[in-house]
């Protein structure tokens, strides 16, 4: 042997030493699973000394959810072929469960012939803090964004929590105006106390009064015994008064009473009562286009626009489609793995992501949530492919390239142009005139612009 | 006093949740009474701790086994000795005699022997018969 040939190691001391010295937990088993070594990193993460692994079934030690039923070293062993970073996890000597990511092949002797296997495997802890630390960061209660419009609105519910400020939530239908509140209200010392949401624009005027103030007996027909209204319900907590935009004239001065001087009198009562509440309100509209054309009073618009929090539509901030689709994919999967329909899925398709990245979603990150939920019924595997996706949103855009390359951002580009076209074209009867005003283009831009997006006028 | 012990073949099972059978045994004083297998495999993971509370089990012999399980069998009155490695029987014995804790291997004698052969260095005993390397693959 010449000095700068390498020389292999032959004693059992030089082997363990090698193997003590490798950062990653190494094991070898022999044909019966029974193990033959056990470097010093394995020790560390399973908890259990070499003196105490040597001789045991590799399942004993291990004692992953697939070491009765799916065994990934027994797989390399049978057929040959080796198996890299498959993810599970062990419960320890201390019986904390702890993930890693594991590669395993077979072992043969100097003659070729099958003893056994080995095992590498690596601690993925420290990875899966970092992951949740990033998913703590892009979430917020139930809301979840990375789009840095979203982090601001994150960033300022703190400091609006620990205000009793007034607030207003704007955004369109779907994009999480109600979440919001509820994680404004959780955030804050109210959080011990109710939280009320009351839907505005869903109840008519004489509804709506007695569901906020309450009513006495013979208030009105059927009025038999008292009932108390959502602002006393509030006490000492939160009130979220959604679709505030939708409320009449004579309901707003009813609302600014309350929120000025903090009493009401409950219907067919003269006797006033107070609540100490802390109003959130939300609306889908602009609301100071709504005062500047006298809908909405200016003066409860300033004395609930305190603090203004607006939610972009899911369209304007694609790039949490996927962090939502996971979101949304983890939460049936609990909800199905308590037993209601038995799935579990695992992810979503590539082709499938990227009709959803397509997709112009009016209907905002609700109309997500039943796509992934529609999703769920349909599958049969453990994969949401673009067949089980609901046909609005397949059917939306004819396919297109990865929205991630060049072309793909174009289509996207495309779509969103031919939306704000349409759009506006809508909004002014399909007066071309009108629409070049306020999209700020000459009539033959628009003209061109039209027939490159196909877009047709309508009668 | 009834206590069930986790089943993997002749050992105990190495992890509860994915156990298919229970061996439940009556004892009182060191005695046997009673001992039947309960078949588990169809039982849903969230319905095991219910299913032996049922039984009238009040103590479950394991390997490892995930916190959930210990709460929700602790939350119904049933105590939970884990980390036992080794031949059930031998569990069960270790019981009898009011000797069992907590991370106790089972050592059988022949995996004794092996273990002394693997410290001394020496290659690992090999079973010749494939059939048998088949049998026991977990």
């Amino acid at each position: 042997m010449t000095s700068d040939t390498p020389r292999h190691p032959k004693s059992q001391d030089e082997i363990a030493a090698i193997l003590d010295s490798i950062a990653d937990g190494v094991f070898t088993v022999d044909r019966e699973f029974v193990i033959t070594s056990f470097n010093r990193a394995a020790e560390a993460i399973t908890g259990f000394s070499v003196g105490e692994a040597l001789g045991q079934h590799c399942y004993n030690i291990f004692r992953t959810s697939v070491c009765q039923d799916g065994c990934v070293l027994a797989q390399s062993i049978r057929t040959g072929k080796p198996v890299t970073g498959f993810e599970v996890n062990i419960l320890d000597r201390d019986n904390n469960e702890v993930p890693i990511s594991i590669s395993t092949s077979l072992l043969v002797d100097g003659d070729g012939q099958p003893v056994g296997g080995v095992e590498t495997f690596r601690d993925l802890t420290a990875v899966h803090q970092l992951l949740e630390e990033i998913r703590r960061r892009h979430t917020l209660h139930d809301l979840v964004s990375k789009n840095a419009a979203m982090q601001q609105v994150f960033a300022m519910v703190t400091d609006v929590a620990a205000s009793d400020a007034a607030v207003v939530i704007e955004g369109e239908t779907g994009t999480g105006k109600g979440l919001l509140a509820r994680a404004i209200h959780q955030e804050s010392a109210r959080r011990v106390a109710p939280f009320i949401q009351v839907n505005c624009g869903a109840l008519p005027d004489s509804l709506l009064e007695s569901e906020l103030f309450g009513h006495v007996p013979g208030a009105f027909t059927d009025a038999r015994s008292e009932r108390k209204g959502r602002f006393e319900l509030a006490d000492g907590g939160t009130l979220f008064l959604d679709e505030i935009g939708d409320t009449s004239p004579a309901m707003q001065v009813k609302l600014l009473r309350m929120l000025q001087e903090g009493v009401f009198e409950p219907v067919g009562s003269s006797e006033t009562r107070s609540a100490d509440v802390r109003v959130i309100a939300a609306t889908h509209r602009d609301l100071q286009r709504l005062v500047d054309t006298g809908v909405f009073r200016s003066d409860l618009f300033y004395r609930i626009n305190t603090v203004r929090l607006a939610i972009p539509p899911l369209r304007e901030r694609r790039e949490d489609i996927p962090l939502l689709v996971d979101h949304f994919v983890a939460r049936f999967n609990e909800l199905t793995g308590r037993g209601l329909t038995g799935k579990r899925v695992s992810g979503i398709s590539g082709e499938a992501m990227r009709a959803l990245l397509r997709h112009s979603w009016p209907g905002n990150v609700r109309e997500l949530e039943h796509a992934v939920e529609h999703s769920f019924v349909l599958v049969k595997g453990s994969q949401i492919n673009l067949a089980h996706l609901p046909p609005e949103v397949t059917g939306s855009v004819p396919p297109q390239a990865d929205p991630a390359s060049t072309e793909g951002r174009c289509n996207i580009l495309d779509g969103a142009e031919r939306q704000a076209i349409e759009s506006t074209l809508a909004r002014h009867g399909w007066n071309k005139a009108a629409a070049c005003r306020e999209l700020g283009l000459s009539r033959t831009t628009l003209w061109r612009k039209m027939k490159r997006l196909g877009i047709r006028l309508k009668n | 006093m009834k206590t069930a012990i986790a089943l993997f073949g002749d050992e105990v099972s190495p992890r509860f949740g994915c156990a298919r059978e229970m061996l439940v045994v009556t004892h009182a004083e060191g005695l046997c009474t009673e001992r039947s297998v309960v078949n588990v495999d169809n039982v849903a993971p969230g319905r095991l701790a219910a299913l032996l509370a049922s039984l009238g089990v009040t103590e479950v012999i394991c390997g490892g086994i995930h916190h959930r399980f210990i709460d929700d069998l602790r939350a119904r009155g049933v105590c939970v000795t884990w980390g036992v490695i080794g031949p059930f029987e031998d569990a069960l014995e270790a019981r009898l005699a009011d000797r069992l804790e907590t991370n106790q291997i089972m050592t059988a004698r022949r995996c004794r022997r092996r273990r002394e052969r693997l410290r001394r260095g020496a290659a690992p005993m090999e079973l010749d018969d494939p059939k048998e390397t088949e049998r026991n693959s977990p």
